[in-house]
């Protein structure tokens, strides 16, 4: 070896020998020499007089990226949509495939071999373990719903037609089954195809700086992609009478342009059966609306794609 | 007598803070954490009385708050690696630890990492626990009031973020 070199030389040649790291020791390795070296803490800290958790300019506390995740570990499962919305460092790591399996592991890994017989073969800890971050983070919401009892009660009680309301109208097929019609619409809480970032892009922009663009993939919120049915809320309505489906809707099922704006359940005048309405809205006009009649309705149901039944009906 | 009381001493160690206190505190307490009982037993620092451990990332204000956590916990079963796994419930704090978290929000997020850097999962929990407690039941703009964080999304991003999360929602 060289002992003319520079003392930085000398660390990044240590570095570039580096053999393992683990805990919260370095362990550099060279020929004939151990290194055992304490890791520098590799976060960024801020400062503030009484403590280096809280930065204060203007009164804002930034609160590091490590501390988060010690919190996050500990969210309950119908608190994360309340701490992904409190600032970007929570809305990352609620993405964050360590967030979701923390989650799978807290509320539905069961006690025989990891196999929790509440669940289907599917959400089993074995088929999801694998499967990349969107994927898992939608199964797990789906287990959940199985395995924790806040969530469960909410199935139990059935979601209620308010969840349909400024959805966009994708599609809607009708089935006869004996003597009831099911008709089912499928309800979607975007534009199909159109994802915010892609939205708010511009177009054909010109980059010079690469490194930067690794950067920015950090800190992105990505969309997701892995359950092409997220979002996705089901009205199944089972009728006796064939309602057809009006033509402004069948026309749009490609492009998406109308949004449910109002629902209403109405008595019949017998008072034996109830009535159902929808009213539809074009989104790029106020005015046209096309209202659909289901009279004397047996039963509805508004199925969420996190919902056990869902499966059933999509298509 | 005098053999007797030696013999019935705990064997201490010096932990020294990053403001670079030094803290005699009983070997016992002191393995609570798992860096520190690392430590001793990997540098075979345990038979040294005058051996000083530095823990560089606690200073002398939370090192002190975590050996009266540590202290008061002493007797506590460590926790097993199934424990890790259970269900993390945020209602089952004790009255003692919840005075001993009336402190300053600054403070709580030092323990949170003192907790992570040494390796204290009891202190650990039960410091993120707390956390976990404040957000419960508040909207997101009141948890930004409470911690004085400033809104970072632009309306598109809250409105995505809400949208992946809206199976938390009760209609």
């Amino acid at each position: 070896m060289n002992l003319s070199h520079e003392p930085s030389d000398c660390n990044e040649f240590i570095k570039s020998k580096l053999y393992r790291t683990s805990g919260k020791c370095a362990i550099y390795a060279r020929q004939a020499e151990l290194y055992v070296q304490v890791k520098p803490t590799p976060t960024v800290r801020v400062h503030a007089p009484a403590s280096s958790m809280a930065e204060s300019n203007n009164n804002i506390t930034h609160i590091r990226h490590d501390i988060w995740f010690h919190i996050a570990m500990h969210i309950d499962p119908e608190d994360v949509q309340t701490f992904a919305l409190i600032c970007k460092q929570t809305a990352i790591l609620v993405s964050s495939r360590a967030f979701w399996r923390n989650l799978y592991k807290r509320y539905c890994v069961g006690e025989t071999l990891g196999w929790n017989l509440v669940l289907p073969a599917h959400l089993q800890m074995e088929q999801i373990c694998s499967c990349d971050t969107k994927s898992l983070r939608s199964l797990v919401v789906k287990a959940l719903f199985y395995c924790h009892r806040p969530l469960k009660v909410r199935l139990e009680q059935s979601y209620n037609l308010d969840w349909l309301l400024h959805r966009t109208f994708v599609t809607c097929w009708q089935k006869q089954y004996q003597c009831l019609w099911v008709i089912c619409y499928k309800f979607w809480n975007k534009q199909p195809g159109v994802n915010v970032e892609e939205a708010e892009a511009p177009a054909g922009q010109v980059v010079n700086d690469w490194e930067s663009l690794a950067d920015e993939d950090e800190g992105q919120l990505t969309p997701d992609t892995g359950n092409p049915n997220e979002g996705v809320v089901l009205l199944v309505v089972v009728c006796r009478q064939f309602v057809p489906t009006p033509t402004l809707l069948a026309y749009s099922q490609q492009q998406a342009r109308y949004r449910l704006r109002a629902t209403r359940e109405l008595l019949c005048t017998d008072m034996r059966a109830k009535n159902l309405e929808l009213d539809f809205a074009e989104d790029t006009s106020s005015n046209a609306t096309v209202t659909v009649k289901y009279p004397r309705i047996a039963k509805y149901k508004v199925l969420p794609w996190w919902h056990p039944d869902f499966q059933r009906f999509v298509k | 007598m005098n053999t007797e009381k030696t013999k019935l001493k705990m064997p201490s160690i010096k932990l020294q803070s990053s403001d670079e206190e030094i803290f005699d505190t009983d070997i016992q307490i002191a393995k609570c954490s798992g860096t520190i009982k690392t430590m001793l037993e990997d540098c075979g620092m345990e038979d040294d009385e005058n051996a000083i451990v530095p823990l560089p990332n606690v200073n002398s204000t939370i090192l002190r708050k975590v050996l009266t956590w540590a202290h008061y916990h002493k007797d506590d079963p460590q926790p097993t690696e199934d424990d890790e796994s259970k269900e993390k419930r945020t209602d089952d704090i004790i009255s003692w630890d919840a005075d001993f978290l009336k402190v300053d929000q600054g403070t709580l997020f030092e323990l949170i990492l003192a907790a992570n850097y040494l390796d204290i999962k009891g202190l650990l929990e039960l410091t993120c626990k707390t956390v976990a407690n404040m957000i419960k039941g508040k909207t997101p703009e009141e948890i930004r009031k409470t911690f004085n964080i400033k809104k970072d999304f632009t309306p598109a991003e809250e409105e995505q973020v809400r949208k992946e999360n809206e199976w938390c929602e009760e209609k």
